[in-house]
């Protein structure tokens, strides 16, 4: 199906191309805000990742599937995002406290939300990427590696000890097997 | 059989469904028999649906500002392009005027002289030279000397027919100033013509030619 939108696209029809976002804009949100952890930089991500679709699309072509391309560009634009968070938060005396959520607004979905992605982000690059693209994602192994550019078997190997890493930190944050049961 | 350490490292496999048939079966009658790993297991449950209760905040791309940001883009880099083609434009036609109009290559006293600016006056031809007897330097063998003679003799003679098409050259450029001078003064001539035949035939179907006057 992508295929043929992206054909329409390409043809010229500006229909076609924002099919292709309405589609592809919740899961890329999903991946963007698991992978960087920062909910409120989701938006600009999105933004950041179509645009890039939108100039490169004249040289799209398909040696692979259009999602491989399209999470190809949004682990560029993430990588990007967290280099200059990394740039960012080097060059300041004190790093400013993200904000808390208030009383006011707590509950329990939005705490979860926020252990899970403070856990990922406790987890390097390289081991968040994989547990990201597997379980939210749910690319296996095989495509994983082409868009990677690193052996499936490296990267199963990388998927049973990030998943290891963020259960031991979770639980040190206060998460047990029995919670929310 | 596999060992607990082994189980382990398979555990997020098997959770995913990313194990093959013969393996998972061998992983699961291990778990069934250990306490210990069935409990790790279950841990990892967990974690997996704790990660699916995470939520997405919702998110519309705004077609309209991704558009105007692309429109940017592309006329940003248009403009650099058209900046770096002007730049290049400039510099070969700087070049091409350089070496087209002023530059003149010389063979002059057994070197090669390059030098800016307008032709020098033509000069008389030079007279042919004269075949020389070389002589011989100490110690060379005979047959030697003919050779060193005779590169010598087509040296001099390679000078003199650049030297002579030099002077050929510069003949046919005073030739070209002369003929567009001449060329220059006939379209004068003519428009003087023109202008007074105009004049002629204004003055004849108006009268007088007052300045400021109407018709």
């Amino acid at each position: 199906m992508d295929a043929e939108i992206v054909r329409r696209w390409q043809e010229g029809d500006p229909a076609a191309f924002e099919a292709l976002v309405r589609r592809w804009q919740q899961p890329m949100a999903r991946f963007l805000t698991r992978l960087v952890g920062d909910a409120e930089a989701t938006a600009d991500l999105c933004q950041e990742v179509f645009l890039r679709v939108y100039l490169a699309g004249p040289r799209y072509r398909e040696a692979g599937t259009f999602a491989a391309w399209l999470y190809r560009i949004a682990l560029n634009v993430a990588r990007d995002a967290g280099r200059k968070e990394r740039r960012h938060s080097a060059s300041l005396e004190s790093v400013a406290p993200k904000a808390q959520a208030s009383p006011a607004d707590h509950c329990e979905q939005q705490e979860l939300t926020r252990l899970v992605d403070e856990a990922l982000q406790t987890l390097p690059e390289p081991l968040r990427e994989v547990l990201v693209l597997r379980h939210f994602e749910n690319l296996h192994f095989e495509e994983m590696a082409r868009l990677l550019s690193t052996p499936a078997s490296t990267l199963k190997s990388r998927f049973a000890v990030a998943l290891d890493r963020l259960r031991r930190t979770l639980q040190l944050r206060g998460w047990t097997v029995e919670e929310n049961t | 059989m596999i060992d607990c350490l082994q189980a382990r490292s398979h555990l997020a496999a098997l959770l995913y469904g990313d194990l093959n048939g013969p393996e998972a079966v061998t992983l699961r009658a291990h778990l069934e028999s250990c306490p210990a790993c069935r409990s790790e297991y279950a841990t990892l449950e967990r974690v997996r649906q704790t990660l699916n209760q995470a939520d997405t905040p919702p998110v519309h791309v705004d077609l309209v500002r991704l558009h105007q940001a692309a429109n940017q883009l592309q006329q940003s880099r248009l403009r650099r392009w058209r900046r770096v083609a002007v730049t290049a434009a400039a510099l070969a036609a700087l070049l091409l005027l350089a070496f087209s109009l002023s530059l003149e290559v010389r063979w002059e006293a057994h070197q090669l002289v390059v030098r800016w600016g307008h032709p020098s006056q033509p000069t008389p031809a030079p007279s042919p030279p004269t075949p020389t007897v070389v002589s011989a330097p100490a110690g060379l063998p005979a047959n030697l000397v003919d050779d060193v003679a005779v590169t010598k003799e087509l040296v001099r003679l390679l000078a003199a027919d650049l030297a002579s098409r030099d002077q050929r050259q510069q003949q046919a450029i005073v030739g070209l100033q002369l003929r567009v001078e001449v060329l220059q003064r006939q379209s004068q001539q003519r428009w003087a013509i023109t202008e007074r035949d105009v004049n002629a035939l204004y003055t004849a179907y108006f009268g007088s030619k007052e300045k400021g006057a109407n018709p």
